[in-house]
């Protein structure tokens, strides 16, 4: 399949904000690839665990994908969230599809590369966040969207605010809540995820 | 749960998060005394708020991309795995089990059923083989190294390939590696001792042998369960760098940037002479899964040597280097270069200085330090230049620890080397394997390269304001402060003077207290010729803080350098900065020892307290912007914050001095002093008053030379006094105190027209005026100009920091025409002014001159009054000794005797005090008594620095005054005119202070005594000339004017 352009991606990802689900099968390989790339530059060496990093790095794939003069200042917080959705929907569907592939072999418990392990963290449990993120929008939506945008979108505060239309400062209150919150639903919550 | 339950209990948690762990409890039982549900549930969200610092720090993308990551790297591995099975035979190896995995691939436990032997069996990358020239290479020198059967190299037996699988066979060993040692935590001293001594010895004998190893970490040494250091993998890391070469270039197509030559790996092939063609590895093919050669090459980043990570050529002294980063590790628990990806793991590698040893680690003798920062030399003709030599160090540190325990005696073993044939050449080392991790970190990386030039001691920096995202305003202010501490620490870098800022800001049109965003502070680097503006910012990230530095020329808006950290929390604020700036500051060109030797913690060299820190910014600011007065309130709030901020403490008392609360302030002063192991370098050396060294280690400080220019005066040196304050003016010329003391001086011996220019100069710069009146005034008095001299007596109304001198100067200038009672009324005045400022020493000491004036002209009743009552208001030095003296001149001995005591008790050491005005008033009271003689002996203590200038009041030379009347008591009319003719000759010194006057007609009577009848009328005219308009019924006039009579 030829790669979309910028333009048409744009106009893709307007008509999935718009609630056209074809679209999405058109972006997800997109993202697909983003993220074989980003792999390779793990398994090269590039591990980050930066977190102002990870922020310029999903810019940056968001700049790849999309031609940001179309979109006018006023829609641009639309936007990000549109984005930020789509991010979660497709990589947690990106860590199921994971999950059916590894069931039935070994689950070995390699540590990874010396370089990989550069990086503090583990990978988020994508699955396990994805259900406690439900189970907090059940309880305050704006807290699971914070979590929508910084985590899957990767916002930053400041545009995170934007996107709300709230505080910084909310934004940080709702983010130290919510990952607290999570965390906890997480642990003692189910644990069948590896 | 409910909204509103919901809200509850967020409430309740970020309450409970505002309060110190210990009291979260506490405050929750008493917030839900009524709903135990309720604390539960905060309770338990609480108990994870520490564990969730970290969670999700790592965006969802990445997370997933290191889930692919991890996923193919474990195929990879299986499949590796699968082919070698236990059990199975391998060429005359039967497996037996698997023992582990090192870097390069899977180690098994394998009995070698020739020789009836057990073995270790490691299988390396399949792709390898089909190097037959890579291949030959590695076994040749992996050979080589165990030719050298040495008891610290692992022995390799065997290396060969079955079915297209390269294997080794090797020395089996009991024991784990260094790294399985280590684990985040330090080595014992011996023990770290002992290793590192073994492996020195096996480098030795490689590199003897022309045998570099490439590749020392701790993974690649092994320590046998008896404790003995064995290392690795000779030969291996080359292997790895050639796979990865090819890797680099057939397989990275995300990579961009990505053409730098590799020309570490064509070189090498034709130096090295091995008969390699240039190009062998380009013809080696590899499977894309094995990409973890790469990988695995990375991990070692933070173990290569600069020259390792630019992709230069190789010598042994690359191991050297690595090896100074595994014995940092050992001492430390922590790899001295870290960053979180390998290109900021080479930028640490290629430009900044590890943690100080000391500050992780203060157990260690201060000599391991030296050892690992010789061997970690970013350049290598800087390092040890051969194992041997660390060794030795090590051996003689280990000796000094332990006294009379007997040497190790892996010296001895060292000669066994016996491999021969093989040419010692330097071994070249391609080094490809980095070039993709420079790729990747591209930007970066080859930002740094460019910036080689980056700055030179030269340079100025100017620090813009904090970017503060954090919306918290602690930081506001305090960041900057906190950094610029940190950063004036070091003698390589300028900051611009926060003066310098303001009088930049004023001729933008800005007020001084504007904003410095980046676009502003650019403009005033510009204007200033500065090199490169300096930001700062921080931002909030969940509970987290990252902190970022990053300079920039402000004439190109090249980026030069940058750092970022990140802290866990408020109280680790600080540190991070401090980490930033030492990072940014050796990124910046400053060499490692110095950024060593000259970083005391900010924590240490200010306050741990933020709040407090916050307190002393504003304190700062304040005063730069409204003056000292306006700025106290803040230094006091930052001690009452923290009893032992040091600085604060120095501040305060820099205050009461100019306020002339000298005895307050020198309460303060000892109160800085007594802390002063809690500041950094240079604020040392500011508390000591350690200005010589100063001078030296920040030669381009003011602060030192206006120093030693005022001690130079206190003790009349003023030529010396002039040098010193030209230097300082000419080093911060914005500095209007620099302009008050060379002004000063300059009148002092009577160059009354350069200190006119000195000050016309200030005031060109619209520099302080009201700091400049005291010395116009001066200037205005000697020129006899008395319109200036009350106009500049108006200008100073109202003006809290000049009203009272000023009156008190109009005091004197009254009575130097014998006006007595409008000199009494003035000072009177001056000292309600004194005491309105809270200036209780400053009003004292007009008192006590007051004194000093009216005992000479006769008014001893008075004069004593004033002095005691002086000494009671405020019983400093200087008030006590104008006091003193005063009552010695005014009949009470026994009161002058008992301060002077005090005073001898009190400052044993000040020069002032002993040579100065204890002999002046000592003599004064001998001559009371009667004694002149001995008044006269007193006094010669004095002689070499009467001509200084003891006090912040114009009252000066003191002994010549007390000498002059001695000899008249003498009637000796020679030596008398000598000392009265000082005050004549040295008039700038001398001042508006009547005695200047009265010195008139004491030379009218020492002519007198001579015989000089036309002298000394000269000379009584000349007095009672000055004292025309009196007030009549001064005792000291009438007799001058009987004497007048008796002459004609």
């Amino acid at each position: 399949m030829a790669r979309p352009s910028a333009h048409e991606v744009t106009q893709l990802l307007q008509a999935w904000g718009d609630g056209d689900e074809r679209a999405l099968e058109k972006l997800t390989p997109l993202v697909y690839g983003e993220l074989h790339q980003l792999a390779q530059r793990y398994m090269a060496g590039e591990a980050s665990g930066h977190i102002l990093q990870t922020t310029a790095l999903v810019h940056e794939v968001y700049l790849r994908l999309v031609d940001f003069r179309e979109i006018s200042w006023q829609n641009r917080a639309y936007f990000f969230g549109v984005c930020a959705r789509l991010m979660r929907q497709i990589l947690v569907d990106f860590a199921r599809s994971r999950r059916r592939l590894k069931r039935g072999g070994e689950s070995p418990q390699v540590s990874l590369d010396e370089a990989l392990l550069v990086s503090r963290e583990a990978p988020t449990n994508l699955l396990a966040l994805d259900e406690a993120l439900n189970a907090l929008a059940a309880l305050e939506p704006r807290k699971s969207q914070v979590v929508e945008l910084r985590f899957f979108g990767g916002l930053s505060v400041e545009e995170t605010a934007e996107v709300l239309r709230v505080s910084e400062e909310t934004v940080l209150r709702d983010w130290r809540l919510a990952k607290s919150w999570l965390l906890r639903e997480m642990s003692e919550g189910k644990r069948d995820e590896a | 749960m409910k909204l509103e339950r919901w809200r509850q209990v967020e409430r309740l948690y970020h309450a409970a998060l505002e309060r110190a762990e210990s009291e979260r409890g506490a405050f929750l039982d008493a917030a839900c005394s009524s709903d135990p549900a309720l604390r539960d549930e905060v309770g338990s969200l609480l108990t994870y708020d520490k564990r969730a610092e970290h969670f999700m720090e790592v965006a969802a993308l990445e997370s997933a991309a290191k889930l692919l990551a991890q996923e193919q790297a474990q195929s990879r591995r299986s499949a590796e795995e699968n082919s070698a099975l236990i059990g199975k035979t391998i060429s005359h190896y039967r497996i037996l089990e698997k023992l582990g995995r090192g870097g390069m691939g899977v180690v098994y436990k394998a009995e070698d059923i020739r020789l009836g032997r057990k073995v270790a069996l490691k299988f390396l990358p399949t792709g390898l083989a089909g190097d037959p020239a890579a291949m030959a290479r590695f076994q040749r020198e992996a050979r080589a190294a165990s030719a050298l059967n040495h008891p610290h190299i692992c022995t390799v037996y065997e290396i060969d390939e079955v079915e297209g699988q390269p294997f080794l066979a090797m020395e089996l060993m009991e024991g784990c590696t260094l790294k399985d040692l280590i684990t985040g935590r330090p080595l014992p001293e011996r023990r770290l001792l002992d290793l590192g001594m073994e492996i020195t010895d096996a480098l030795e004998a490689a590199h003897a042998q022309g045998i570099v190893h490439r590749d020392i970490k701790p993974a690649n040494i092994f320590v046998t369960k008896r404790g003995e250091a064995k290392l690795l993998d000779f030969g291996l890391a080359k292997l790895q760098g050639s796979g990865s070469g090819v890797q680099r270039q057939g397989n990275t197509p995300s990579v961009e940037g990505s053409s730098r030559p590799p020309q570490g790996e064509g070189a090498e092939g034709s130096e090295a002479s091995e008969g390699i063609p240039p190009h062998d590895t380009a013809s080696l093919s590899i499977e894309a899964d094995e990409i973890s050669v790469a990988g695995a090459a990375m991990g070692t980043a933070a173990y290569m040597s600069p020259e390792q990570a630019r992709g230069e050529k190789l010598d042994a002294r690359t191991d050297l280097f690595s090896f100074g980063a595994v014995l940092y590790e050992m001492a430390t628990g922590r790899q001295p270069f870290t960053g979180s990806s390998s290109a900021m793991v080479f930028t640490a590698v290629l430009t900044q200085a590890p943690t100080p040893l000391a500050w992780l680690n203060p157990e260690f003798s201060p000599k391991l330090e030296e050892i690992i920062n010789k061997a970690l030399e970013k350049d290598r003709d800087l390092r040890y230049q051969n194992a041997a030599d660390i060794r030795t160090d090590l051996r003689r540190l280990k000796r000094d620890s332990e006294p009379g325990r007997p040497s190790s005696s892996s010296e001895e073993r060292a000669a066994q080397v016996s491999v021969a044939g093989r040419k010692p050449s330097k071994v070249l080392v391609p080094a490809a394997l980095v070039l993709v991790a420079a790729a990747i970190g591209g930007t970066l990386y080859f930002r740094s390269r460019q910036a080689t030039a980056r700055l030179t001691e030269k340079d100025t920096i100017v620090l813009s304001d904090f970017d503060n995202k954090t919306g918290d305003v602690v930081f506001d202010d305090t960041l900057k402060q906190g950094l610029s501490v940190q950063l004036e620490q070091s003698p390589f870098l300028a900051l611009l003077s926060e003066r310098k800022v303001n009088a930049t800001l004023k001729l933008m049109g800005r007020p001084a207290s504007d904003r410095l965003t980046p676009e502003v502070t650019q403009e005033v680097c510009q204007r200033t010729g500065s090199k490169a503006v300096l930001t700062g910012s921080i931002a909030g990230l969940g509970s987290q803080y990252v902190i970022g530095l990053k300079a920039v020329n402000c004439n190109t808006g090249d980026a030069l350098a940058e750092a970022q950290e990140q802290a866990a929390g408020k109280e680790a604020v600080l540190k991070a900065l401090d980490a930033a700036a030492v990072s940014l500051r050796s990124k910046l060109g400053e060499s490692l020892s110095s950024v060593q030797k000259y970083a005391t913690p900010l924590e240490e060299a200010t306050t741990p307290s933020l709040e407090a820190l916050k307190a002393y910014s504003l304190g700062r600011k304040t005063e730069y912007a409204e003056g000292s007065t306006a700025a106290l309130p803040f230094y006091k709030r930052a001690v009452e914050l923290d009893p032992n901020f040091a600085m604060a403490y120095a501040r305060i008392s820099a205050h009461y001095s100019d306020l002339n609360e000298l005895e307050r302030g020198a309460e303060y002063a000892r109160k800085a002093y007594d802390l002063r192991a809690k500041v950094s370098e240079r604020e040392r050396f500011y508390i000591e008053g350690n200005y010589e060294l100063w001078q030296q280690t920040y030669p381009r400080d003011a602060k030192p030379y206006e120093s030693l220019g005022l001690g130079s005066s206190y003790v009349g040196n003023w030529e010396k006094a002039l040098e010193e304050f030209r230097e300082a003016l000419r080093l911060e010329p914005n500095d209007v105190d620099n302009y008050v003391n060379l002004g000063f001086a300059y009148t002092a011996v009577n160059r009354l027209d350069e200190a006119e220019a000195v000050y016309k100069q200030a005031e060109e710069r619209k520099l302080g005026g009201e700091d400049l009146l005291q010395g116009r005034y001066y200037l205005a008095f000697l020129k006899g100009d008395a319109a200036q001299m009350a106009q500049l007596v108006s200008a100073a109304m109202g003006k809290p920091s000049a009203e009272d001198l000023l009156l008190a100067l109009q005091a004197d200038t009254e009575g130097w025409y014998g006006k007595l009672k409008n000199a009494h009324e003035l000072t009177g005045r001056a000292m309600d002014s004194a005491r309105h400022n809270d200036a209780k020493e400053a009003a004292a000491a007009y008192e006590a001159a007051a004194a000093l004036r009216e005992v000479e002209a006769g008014s001893r009743e008075q004069a004593r009054a004033e002095a005691k009552a002086a000494v009671k208001l405020a019983p400093g030095r200087q008030v006590r000794a104008i006091a003193a003296l005063a009552l010695a001149r005014a009949g009470d001995p026994a009161g002058a005797e008992k301060l002077a005591a005090e005073l001898d008790k009190t400052f044993p050491l000040d020069t002032l005090v002993q040579r100065y005005w204890l002999p002046s008033i000592r003599a004064g009271v001998a001559l009371e008594r009667k004694d002149p003689n001995q008044g006269i002996e007193l006094l010669k203590a004095a002689s070499t620095i009467e001509l200084g200038s003891p006090t912040s009041l114009t009252i000066s030379m003191c002994p010549a005054y007390v000498r002059g009347e001695a000899y008249l008591m003498l009637h000796d009319g020679n030596r008398a005119a000598a000392e009265f003719q000082k005050f004549i000759d040295h008039r700038g010194l001398v001042g508006n202070f009547p005695w200047g006057a009265l010195a008139r007609l004491g030379l009218a009577r020492a002519y007198a005594q001579q015989g000089n009848t036309a002298k000394a009328r000269a000379a009584y005219q000349d007095f009672l000339t000055l004292w025309k308009d009196a007030d009549s019924d001064i005792p000291i006039l009438k007799q001058a004017r009987a004497e007048y009579a008796r002459l004609q």
